[in-house]
């Protein structure tokens, strides 16, 4: 093996610049095709788990030296390996070492000694892979290992969650281990001073959402302006005589993004927008104009949906209509195409975009809620004045009008890590794509204990009144028993209707979704409690550990009931898996509907109805079928979106390398 | 999104970009069909760059002091309704950037414009390369030779040298008007001679030279510079070229189009010179020499330099005649938007044309495409007729690039195209659905197999009057023309031999028998042997007579009796089986058909009905049935009839003439049954066969002949 190919990242792959980071490489069609395709016969060969076991039944040999050592020794040894690190590159000896040191570590100080599969999945995220690991079996300090191997090799090391919570929560939770080898870690969350932010940069390891660093990444690219160059800068620095806006990060090292599909798919569907406000004249009126136009609009003869896509369009009778409407007002309504777009806009803000689903109204504001997280998107606003619309909808105050200053997608701001690596308790099916996008290859890690869930089947409704009042009666039964049940629903308004019926029976329940993200912790914390019923949208889904409460395990474990099924079968299995952890028992169930949003846009009116007369698997098979329909749609957009972000690229090279 | 959405998603990127043209670019104003386009062109690349007025205002605005955005803002308060969206304005800067035609105040993205000339690089190579019907190989900048020498050929582009070229023209064509038959009489084998090709073999490559030379003259005398000559290999065959893009800048639609007439004008006079010297000069080197001139520069100019189908000389001048730029590639737009439009449904905008050059780019996508398959499968065959191997490869790389690989990118189009999006389905059905039709067109539906040959009516064994025997003809015992039933005695004949020979018999038999009566009763085996004498000299009589009784021929058929020149018969000396003359029935009954190699399998093993067609009556087709076959090849016709001289369909070898010529490939022959009382045509016309083979589909129809071809073509 040669020595280069031990070091963290070639030279040569280097983009030059104020810190280290990946050179983009953009991988032709062909290119990318043959990976996918590789990738997913490559991933059922085990190689990659026979390299795994091999190092971990090495980890274990190694392990009775570094048990007698003390803790001050266990940190000198750590330590000792920095200069062999830079010297060696991530050597497999080295890694042994290194994995020894912090299992006996996370032994001493956390109390949790790791799992062969744990460390066959640290191992997986040093070469660069992505680790498929089931869900509770704690990814948090599997991260460990790696990260300290990294740190020591003197790479920026950023541990990528899904939210700020999980981000605080797991830092917290290995924080211990890393001081013990005299490691810093740094967390990054929402609301931060810059200098704070420039703080938990600077630690050895950070922590923080998947948003957070990549705006400050995109903030850093901002303040760099067109001047990238190391020399550039400085000369710019020094004839400003000033070091006023240092840059927040150290450099893109060394990634271990958890969940990494949600990250690195489902967000990926958004690019991340920075924008500035900009003082707009008369823009109220204007909105409120657009909103009264669209609403004497009628569907089928002034517009189409096309719901599966989500789009209105205007025919040709209905942009007369608005010409029509629009006439005399002058401004934008003059220009045909500024006066149709606003139009389509608005007829979206009505139509398309609902309260509950798409956002809420919390503290006078829209927010955001993101489809497939269940959390309040901070920051997040929509482009091309459909925010200010859906404000002036809701009657809040308008924000002013923003202007890009920036936009980056995650496809590209992830390559351009060093080395990226990835876990994910459902990564499986996204192999493919990830590989092809991301250069990661998947390497499946077995389950510590074997898997005690139990499947209760799925129950079809035709309509939505029923499908709540059985959702409603499982929740009693079950909860009666004295289990714990878990309600998934789709949407803040599915989940607060939900909530009104068990009321209506008298059930004592919580409810958590994006507006009572407050009390997160504390929900969660409760949901494993005997007899206690939770709705929760996707929220609670990726990450939340609910904790068996005390006598819950012998009588079945935590109950979950699917209300809605998701567009990606891997956001409803994320939900199924809070139950059952870590050899624990536990049970599911799904309970859906014709009408839910995913059969009505992809079920296709007589499958359902096939589907209901045929009895058992008829569910299995609609779902199936909708899903794998909805999952080709977004997986086409996700290519579509690579695709013009790589011939935005070439378009607008006239104006300066991209952000 | 919309594919021109009024704000764009990228506007960030560019609105505070100060822009500006490059300083060395030139502007010209073009009006076309009376609208206005400006060309820009790039001294540094030696490219043309035509926008439409409403890029040149954003462009004409750019200093490099204002924003694009501030461009834009003064454009929507100036234009209003039709002020350029966000998404062109950006389209706009990206293609100027990447005609390298913009400067802005940031330095442009390295990686992307390393990309660009990777690209660019490669699809020069491959444009060399790739299109082996037509490598180029740049030799000589002939610029500064063209300024020296132009003083000396100026003088010819003025009314004087019009002048002195129409004369000198008309002249030539009124020449070769009148020398017609002379020139066009054999001219395969004057030109297909080794002599003839080696001579157009000098001739060709000195014309095109001048022909060129036509061209950069033009070219700088309207002050453009011509900075590329060379030789490009055309199907092998070295021509000259040179680059005259710099005409593209002409104002006037007049001059552009006289530099693309240019080398067809030079051709033109030469070929004029040469008539008159052809008709002047004495039959030697020199005559064949200027014939050969004509030719090349006659025959070529008119079938490819003058042909708009080809992008040659007449495309650029029909360009720029019919003022539609790029009419190729906008025709081949056009028909893309159709497709997408009508056929698929799509909601793409289309492609902006007026009615006039709609007309034209309806008409020129197809025909061009008709006529480039032409050309392509001619150059294709005619050089693997010479040089198998790369003949093969030219017509591989040929049919890939001509015809695979825009195919296959229309069926990625509508796989991937953004636009596409919403009707993907239906657009998918429509192709891949278009595509299973004609494969089962093609492969499965069975279509009408049929042979179509020529023959002549036939005369039956009977209705030929041959002479029964050796004799002098004595009279013609029914007048020639006459009605004759069968059985009536025809002609009169003698031969004293016979006579003599019969009358000898008869005085034998009569001695003989004298014998026999005398011998009866005394010796009786003697009498046994004199008996059988006379069973022999009996014999020997009745064949005698017969023979005598042959000499008058009497009619086996019923018709009209024809006998060529009666009045030489008498008196003639025949000889058994000699034709004397025919008795023509009142409707025929036979046809004699030929049948080339090709299609005799289909003949022989799968014939069903056979239908004739007579010349005067074609539009009454009449049954047959086949009777008889001459079961060799040969290589005679019975007929002159059927030969390209007699007006048929069969080459033959002039030289062989008589009744029978010697046709060039290998003839089976069949005789084919007429139903009774409808034929009235003569001996010797000629018929019009159709063999009915059944069905089968007509993809495997084409595969039998294209193999064929190909195999015959190849001697493979």
């Amino acid at each position: 093996m040669s020595h280069e190919r031990l070091k963290p990242w070639r030279t040569e792959e280097r983009q030059s610049g104020p810190y280290p980071e990946r050179a983009e490489r953009d991988p032709n069609l062909a290119d990318r095709a043959l990976m996918a395709w590789g990738e997913v016969t490559a991933r059922s060969l085990g190689h990659r788990r026979r390299m795994l076991e091999k190092f971990c039944d090495r980890v274990d040999a190694a392990e009775p030296e570094v048990q007698p050592l003390s803790d001050e020794r266990l940190k000198d040894a750590a330590q000792a390996l920095r200069p062999l690190f830079l010297r060696h590159g991530l050597r497999d000896d080295l890694l042994v070492r290194c994995f020894a040191l912090a299992r006996e570590g996370s032994r001493r100080v956390l109390g949790k000694r790791h799992y062969r599969v744990q460390l066959m999945g640290g191992r997986a995220l040093v070469e660069g892979w992505l680790a498929e690991m089931a869900t509770g079996e704690g990814k948090t300090i599997t991260a460990g290992p790696p990260a300290i191997a990294a740190a020591l090799a003197g790479l920026p090391v950023h541990v990528v969650t899904v939210n700020d919570y999980l981000a605080e929560r797991d830092a917290e939770i290995v924080r211990p281990l890393y001081e013990l080898f005299g490691l810093t870690v740094g967390i990054c969350r929402h609301g931060q001073k810059p200098d704070e932010r420039r703080k938990a940069y600077e630690a050895d390891i950070t922590y923080g959402a998947n948003k957070e660093i990549a705006f400050d990444y995109l903030r850093d690219r901002i303040a760099l302006g067109h001047r990238r160059d190391r020399a550039g800068r400085a000369v710019q620095a020094m004839l400003r005589d000033r070091f006023a806006q240092p840059l927040l990060l150290r450099g893109l090292g060394f990634a271990i993004v958890d969940e990494a599909d949600s990250v690195l798919v489902d967000e990926a569907r958004t690019p991340l927008i920075i924008s500035a406000e900009v003082e707009g004249d008369d823009e109220a009126a204007t909105y409120a104009l657009a909103l009264e136009v669209a609403s004497r609009l009628t569907e089928g003869q002034h517009y189409e949906r096309l719901p599966a896509r989500r789009l209105i369009r205007l025919t040709e009778a209905g942009k007369a209509r608005v010409e029509e409407d629009t006439r005399l007002r002058g401004g934008l309504w003059g220009i045909r195409r500024a006066r149709e777009e606003l139009a389509e806009q608005a007829l979206s803000a009505l139509h398309l975009f609902l309260r509950g689903q798409q956002y809420v109204v919390a503290e006078g504001k829209v927010q955001i809620v993101d489809e497939y997280t269940g959390r309040i998107a901070e920051g997040r606003t929509w482009e091309r004045g459909l925010h200010q619309l859906i404000e002036q909808k809701e009657g809040v105050e308008l924000t002013g009008r923003r202007e890009t200053l920036a936009r980056i997608t995650y496809q590209r701001f992830f390559r351009r890590y060093l080395r990226l690596s990835g876990m994910t308790g459902t990564g499986w099916e996204l192999a493919g794509e990830l590989r092809a996008v991301y250069g990661l290859p998947i390497a499946r890690i077995p389950t510590n204990k074997p898997s005690r869930r139990q499947d209760l089947g799925a129950k079809l409704f035709a309509d939505m009144a029923s499908k709540w009042d059985a959702v409603a009666e499982a929740a009693r039964r079950v909860s009666a028993t004295g289990r714990p049940v878990l309600i998934g629903t789709k949407s803040v308004e599915a989940s607060e209707a939900l909530s009104e019926r068990l009321a209506a029976r008298g059930l004592a329940h919580t409810v958590l979704n994006a507006r009572f993200d407050k009390e997160e912790a504390e929900i969660v914390a409760r949901a494993g409690e005997r007899g206690r019923i939770t709705v929760a949208t996707n929220m609670a889904g990726r990450g939340t550990d609910i904790h068996l409460g005390e006598g819950v395990e012998e009588l079945g474990g935590l109950h979950v009931i699917v209300a809605e099924y998701h567009d990606s079968p891997r956001i409803d299995r994320q939900l199924i898996g809070r139950g059952a952890r870590q050899g624990n028992p536990g049970s599911f169930e799904a309970i859906v509907c014709l009408q839910d949003e995913l059969f009505a846009k992809f079920g296709g009116g007589r499958l359902g109805h096939v589907a209901r007369a045929v009895p058992g698997g008829g569910v299995a098979l609609l779902r199936r079928v909708a899903q794998w329909r909805a999952e080709a749609m977004n997986a086409a957009t996700r290519r579509q979106t690579l695709r013009s972000d790589t011939e935005t690229r070439k378009q607008l090279g006239f104006a300066g390398a991209p952000e | 999104m919309a594919a021109d959405a009024f704000l764009s998603p990228e506007w960030h990127r560019v609105a505070r970009l100060k822009p500006r043209l490059r300083p060395h670019v030139k502007i010209h104003r073009h009006r076309y069909r009376g609208h206005t386009w400006y060309v820009v062109q790039d001294h540094a690349s030696g490219r043309y760059h035509r926008f439409s007025p409403s890029a040149y205002q954003l462009a004409g605005m750019m200093d490099g002091k204002r924003t694009v955005d501030e461009l834009w803002k003064a454009l929507v308060d100036q234009l209003g309704d039709d002020a350029p969206t966000q998404t062109s304005v950006v389209n706009l800067l990206s293609q100027l950037h990447s005609a390298d035609l913009l400067q802005t105040d940031v330095a442009a993205d390295p990686k992307e414009m390393l990309q660009r000339r990777g690209k660019q690089k490669r699809r020069k190579l491959l444009g060399r390369a790739g299109n082996p019907l037509a490598v180029k190989f740049p030799l000589w900048d002939p610029d500064r030779f063209l300024l020296a020498t132009l003083p000396f050929v100026q003088p010819l582009m003025s009314k004087f040298g019009a002048l002195l070229w129409l004369l000198v023209v008309g002249a030539g064509a009124v020449l070769a008007g009148m020398h017609w038959p002379e020139l066009t009489a054999n001219l395969a084998d004057r030109v297909l001679t080794p002599d003839g090709l080696l001579m157009v073999a000098i001739v060709f490559p000195v014309l095109k030279l001048l022909h060129e030379m036509g061209h950069a003259y033009a070219t700088r005398a309207g002050g453009g510079e011509v900075h590329e000559m060379g030789v490009m290999l055309m199907a092998l065959a070295p021509v000259p070229y040179v680059d005259g893009t710099a005409s593209a800048a002409f104002r006037s639609k007049w001059r552009r189009a006289g530099v693309g007439a240019a080398g067809v004008i030079v051709e033109a006079f030469i070929a004029a010179l040469a008539m008159i010297a052809w008709t002047l000069l004495e039959p030697g080197l020199l005559r064949a020499l200027c014939f050969n001139v004509m030719l090349v520069a006659g025959v070529s100019t008119v079938i490819f330099n003058l042909n708009p189908l080809m992008r040659l000389d007449g495309y650029f001048i029909a360009c720029d005649l019919l003022e539609i730029p790029n009419l190729g590639g906008r025709a081949n737009k056009w028909w893309g938007w159709i497709a997408e439009r009508r056929l698929f449904g799509a909601d793409v905008e289309e492609p902006s044309a007026t009615p006039w050059e709609r007309f034209w780019f309806a008409v020129y996508a197809p025909a061009s495409f008709a006529w480039r398959m032409v050309v392509l499968f001619g150059i294709a065959l005619f050089v693997a007729e010479r040089f198998f191997v790369i003949g093969a490869l030219v017509a591989i790389a040929g049919i890939v690039m001509g015809l695979v690989w825009p195919m296959a990118k229309a069926f990625w189009h509508v796989g991937t195209s953004p636009k596409l999006q919403l009707k993907r389905g239906r657009a998918m059905a429509i192709t891949f659905g278009g595509l299973a039709a004609a494969a089962f067109l093609l492969a499965v539906a069975p279509a009408p197999l049929r042979t179509t040959s020529e023959g002549v009516v036939w005369l039956p064994e009977e209705a030929i009057v041959r002479a029964g025997g050796d004799g002098f003809i004595r009279a013609v015992a029914i007048a020639p023309g006459s009605h004759v039933g069968k059985g009536m005695r025809l002609v009169e004949a003698e031969h004293p031999e016979l006579v003599a020979q019969v009358a000898v018999l008869r005085t034998q038999i009569e001695a003989l028998r004298a014998r026999l009566d005398s011998e009866q009763f005394t010796n009786r085996v003697q009498a046994g042997v004199t008996q059988q004498e006379i069973a022999l000299k009996t014999q020997e009589l009745a064949r005698a007579e017969e023979k005598l009784a042959a000499l008058e021929v009497v009619s086996g058929a019923e018709g009209t009796f024809r006998v060529p020149r009666a009045e030489d018969l008498p008196g003639r000396y025949v000889k058994r089986g000699d034709v004397i003359g025919f008795i023509t029935p009142e409707s025929a009954s036979l046809v004699r058909v030929v049948v080339p190699q090709a299609d005799i399998e289909l003949v022989r093993d799968r014939l069903g009905e056979v239908e004739i067609k007579l010349p005067g009556r074609v539009w009454e087709p009449l049954s047959a049935r086949l009777v008889r076959e001459v079961p060799a090849a040969s290589d005679r016709l019975p007929s002159r009839a059927l030969a390209v001289e007699g007006g048929g369909r069969f080459a033959s070898d002039p030289a062989s003439g008589g009744e029978a010529p010697r046709t060039l490939q290998r003839l089976f022959q069949f005789d084919l049954a007429l139903p009774d009382g409808l034929v009235r045509e003569a001996y010797g016309s000629r018929v019009f066969v159709r063999f009915d083979h059944g069905w089968e589909p007509l993809g495997a129809q084409w595969w039998r002949r294209g193999r064929q071809l190909v195999l015959a073509r190849l001697q493979l």
